[in-house]
C-alpha cells in the first residue's frame, strides 16, 4: 500500500505549491516525530508516491535504568531551557534505581525531547508552503538504547543539537540575552531627535547607557557629549542590525534599539528551531543566502571563500526556504515572463505607454502545448542579466544576474519576485566553473558578451541553500539582529507554542 | 474702529503724520490695501507689540556641533573582514567537535542497562 500526494505546480516564476490532499494525513498530533514517510516536497512537482512506512521492529523488552541513567536524563530534561527548546519537563531527580514503570516514562520523555532537540518541535503539516526546507526523519530510539547498552549515554545526548557554530552562537546568545531581561531589559529611547558625532545633551548619555546593555565594548562614561569612542560603538549597533552605519543615530537605528528584549530573544528562539531543520551533515563544498539579510557565501570545504550582497524577494513575494543542487548555468539567459506578472506589471505598461514591451526586448512566443507566452530576449535589457543559476526546485525560483545594479548599494535589499538577484554573478560563475578548461574566465566573458544563450553544466552539482536567519552571533560572539520581513519568527513561535506545554513527570 | 473713532474726534493733527502712515501701511503691508481714509481723516499709528520673551526652554537642547566636528569616515573593512561577517549572517556551519563528549562515560562503570 503507498499514499499518494498531488501537488500542483503553478507554472510561474516563483512558488505557489498547492498540497491538495494528504498533508492531514502527515501532520501529527503532539510532539511526535516526523514518520518515516515524512512529507517531502519532490524535486520536481507531479505525483509523490511516498513509500509505506517500514514495519514495526519487534517490542523491546522492558527496561529499569540505573539511578545514574536516571540522572543523566533527568539532566538532560532540566537543560531544555538552556537549549530552546519551550517544552518543559518538570521532573525530580531520582535517588534510587528506576523501576520498569518509571523508566518507561522518563525514556519516553527524553526520547520526545531528542527528536525535537534534534529535529525541531513542528510535525509535519505545521511547515508553511515557503518552508521547503524541512528536517529529514529521525528516531532516536535505535542510538538512544545502543548508546545505554554500550554506557555512552552522555555522548547521545552531546551529539542530539545541531552540529555546528551558529547554533551554539544563538544558544549562548540565548543565555546573554535572557540575563539582560532578567536584569530589567532596556526602555525605549526618551528622545526623539536625531543625534549626531558631536552633540552635547542628555540624550547622548541616555544613548551610551543603552548601547552598553548589549555591547560590552562600550564605556559608562556617563558624559552627553557624542565622542568618538560613541560613534563607534553606534556603528558598531548599526552593523549588529543591518543598518547603514552611518554613526548618526536616526529613527531606523531608534527603531531597532527600542525592539524589547523579549522580541530578541524570540527572534533567536525562532532561528534556534531553524538550525534544527538543517542536515547534521552538510556538505562541505555549497551556497548559502540568507534571505532575511540579503546576502550569499560560498563555502569551499567549510571555509569562506566568495561573499557578495545578494536581493532577495519582497513580503508579499517571498524567497523560499529550500535546498537543492546548482546544475548549470545559463550564460545570457532569455526571461520567460510569468503570465502573473505579465498581466499585474507589464501590459499594463504597454498599454500606457506603447511600443514598451518592443523597446525592452519583449516578444511573444508560442508554446508546444499552443499557448503563448511574453519572452524577453537575452542581452543587456533581460531582467536575469547575464548569468541564470539553475536548480531544481518547485518554486521556480534561481539565483541570476540583473541590470538593475542600484539595488545592491542599499541596506535593505528585498526588492525581487522571490528569485535572488547577486551583486558579482560572473565571480561565481568563475568559481563554480573553475575546474572546467572549457569555461576560463576569459571564455566565460567572451560568451557573456555576445548574445547567444549557452547552457554550462557544471563539473559537479553545487549544493545551495535558501536560510531565513533574523539572529546570528558573528565571530566574536555579539549577537546580530535583521528585521522579521516576511513574519516567519512569530509565525513560527506561534507554531511552536501550540505544539508544546509544559508536563509534569512524576517519578516514584 | 475705536481708533478711528478717537481719530475724528483730533482733526487738527498734523496731514504729514497722515501720508507717513499711508506710506507704512502700504509699504509694509502685505494685506489688501486699507480703503484710503477721506481727506479730514487721519489715521493714528499703532506701534507693534513687543514680543515678550516667555518660551520655555525645551528639555533637550541639541547643540549643533561646531564646523570643526566633523564625523571622521568608518575605517575600511577588509575584504576579508567583510567575508566573515556574510558568513556569519548566512549560518556559521563550521561544524563543533563533541568527540570527547561521545567518548565520556560514567565513570563508576554503572551505565549500562540492567537486566530487565
Amino acid at each position: 500500500m503507498s499514499i499518494s500526494y498531488r501537488v500542483t505546480i503553478r507554472q510561474c516564476w516563483r512558488r505557489r505549491v498547492l498540497l491538495l490532499a494528504g498533508i492531514a494525513a502527515v501532520s501529527q498530533p503532539g510532539w511526535a516525530a516526523p514518520p518515516a514517510n515524512t512529507l517531502a516536497l519532490p524535486a520536481t512537482g507531479g505525483i509523490v508516491t511516498l513509500s509505506p512506512p517500514p514495519p514495526a521492529p519487534p517490542a523491546r523488552a522492558p527496561v529499569k535504568l540505573s539511578t545514574d541513567q536516571a540522572k543523566q536524563l533527568v539532566a538532560m530534561l532540566q537543560a531544555a531551557r538552556s537549549q530552546g527548546i519551550s517544552r518543559t519537563i518538570d521532573v525530580a531527580d531520582p535517588s534510587t534505581d528506576l523501576n520498569a514503570d518509571d523508566s518507561a516514562k522518563l525514556i519516553a520523555a527524553a526520547l520526545d525531547y531528542a527528536r525535537a532537540l534534534h529535529s525541531g518541535q513542528l510535525a509535519a503539516g505545521d511547515f508553511e508552503t515557503e518552508w521547503g526546507l524541512r528536517p529529514a526523519a529521525y528516531d532516536p530510539e535505535p542510538s538512544f538504547y545502543d548508546a545505554l547498552s554500550r554506557g555512552k549515554l552522555a555522548g547521545w545526548i552531546a551529539n542530539l543539537p545541531p552540529p555546528y557554530e551558529g547554533y551554539e552562537g544563538l544558544r549562548r546568545g540565548l543565555a546573554r540575552y535572557r540575563t539582560i531581561a532578567a536584569a530589567g531589559g532596556w526602555q525605549p529611547l526618551s528622545f526623539s531627535e536625531n543625534l549626531a558625532f558631536g552633540a552635547k545633551s542628555a540624550s547622548v548619555a541616555e544613548l551610551r547607557a543603552r548601547l552598553r546593555i548589549e555591547d560590552p565594548d562600550v564605556g559608562d562614561s556617563a558624559s552627553t557629549t557624542f565622542d568618538q569612542p560613541l560613534l563607534e560603538a553606534v556603528r558598531r549597533a548599526q552593523r549588529r542590525y543591518g543598518l547603514n552605519p552611518t554613526g548618526t543615530v536616526a529613527s531606523q537605528t531608534r527603531t531597532a534599539l527600542n525592539v524589547p528584549v523579549e522580541e530578541r530573544i524570540r527572534q533567536i528562539l525562532a532561528n534556534m528551531e531553524r538550525w534544527r531543520w538543517l542536515p547534521q551533515n552538510l556538505p562541505r563544498d555549497r551556497i548559502q543566502v540568507n534571505i532575511a539579510a540579503a546576502v550569499m557565501t560560498v563555502f569551499d570545504g567549510d571555509a569562506p571563500v566568495l561573499s557578495m550582497r545578494a536581493v532577495t524577494g519582497r513580503p508579499g513575494d517571498e524567497t523560499p526556504m529550500l535546498q537543492s543542487q546548482i546544475h548549470s548555468i545559463v550564460l545570457n539567459p532569455p526571461w520567460n515572463v510569468p503570465t502573473s506578472i505579465a498581466t499585474r506589471e507589464l501590459l499594463p505598461k504597454e498599454r500606457a505607454n506603447p511600443g514598451y514591451l518592443k523597446r525592452n526586448g519583449f516578444k511573444i512566443i508560442k508554446l508546444a502545448d499552443g499557448g503563448t507566452r511574453l519572452q524577453q530576449a537575452a542581452g543587456t535589457q533581460s531582467a536575469l542579466g547575464r548569468f541564470k543559476f539553475d536548480f531544481d526546485n518547485n518554486f521556480s525560483v534561481y539565483l541570476h544576474d540583473t541590470p538593475t545594479q542600484g539595488t545592491f548599494a542599499r541596506y535593505d535589499r528585498l526588492a525581487s519576485h522571490g528569485c535572488v538577484r547577486l551583486e558579482k554573478p560572473a565571480a561565481l560563475a568563475e568559481l563554480l566553473l573553475k575546474d572546467d578548461p572549457t569555461w576560463t574566465p576569459e571564455a566565460i566573458q567572451a560568451a557573456v558578451s555576445k548574445t547567444d544563450t549557452i547552457r554550462v553544466r557544471l563539473p559537479a552539482p553545487v549544493s545551495v541553500y535558501l536560510l531565513y536567519w533574523t539572529a546570528f552571533a558573528s565571530a566574536d560572539g555579539q549577537m546580530n539582529f535583521r528585521a522579521d520581513p516576511y513574519g516567519w519568527d512569530s509565525t513560527l513561535a506561534t507554531k511552536i507554542a501550540a505544539r508544546n506545554q509544559a508536563t509534569r513527570l512524576t517519578l516514584r | 474702529m475705536t481708533t478711528m473713532r478717537n481719530a475724528r474726534k483730533r482733526p487738527a493733527l498734523l496731514p504729514l503724520l497722515t501720508m507717513g502712515a499711508l506710506l507704512f501701511v502700504a509699504g509694509c503691508s502685505k494685506k489688501a490695501p486699507e480703503p484710503e481714509p477721506a481727506a479730514n481723516e487721519s489715521v493714528a499709528i499703532t506701534p507693534e507689540p513687543v514680543p515678550v520673551e516667555n518660551v520655555p526652554e525645551p528639555e533637550t537642547v541639541q547643540e549643533t556641533p561646531p564646523p570643526e566636528a566633523k564625523a571622521p569616515p568608518p575605517p575600511e573593512i577588509s575584504a576579508d573582514a567583510q567575508m566573515e561577517a556574510d558568513a556569519a549572517a548566512t549560518g556559521m556551519t563550521a561544524r563543533i567537535d563533541r568527540s570527547v563528549d561521545t567518548a565520556a562515560a560514567p565513570a563508576n562503570g554503572q551505565n549500562g542497562a540492567s537486566a530487565p
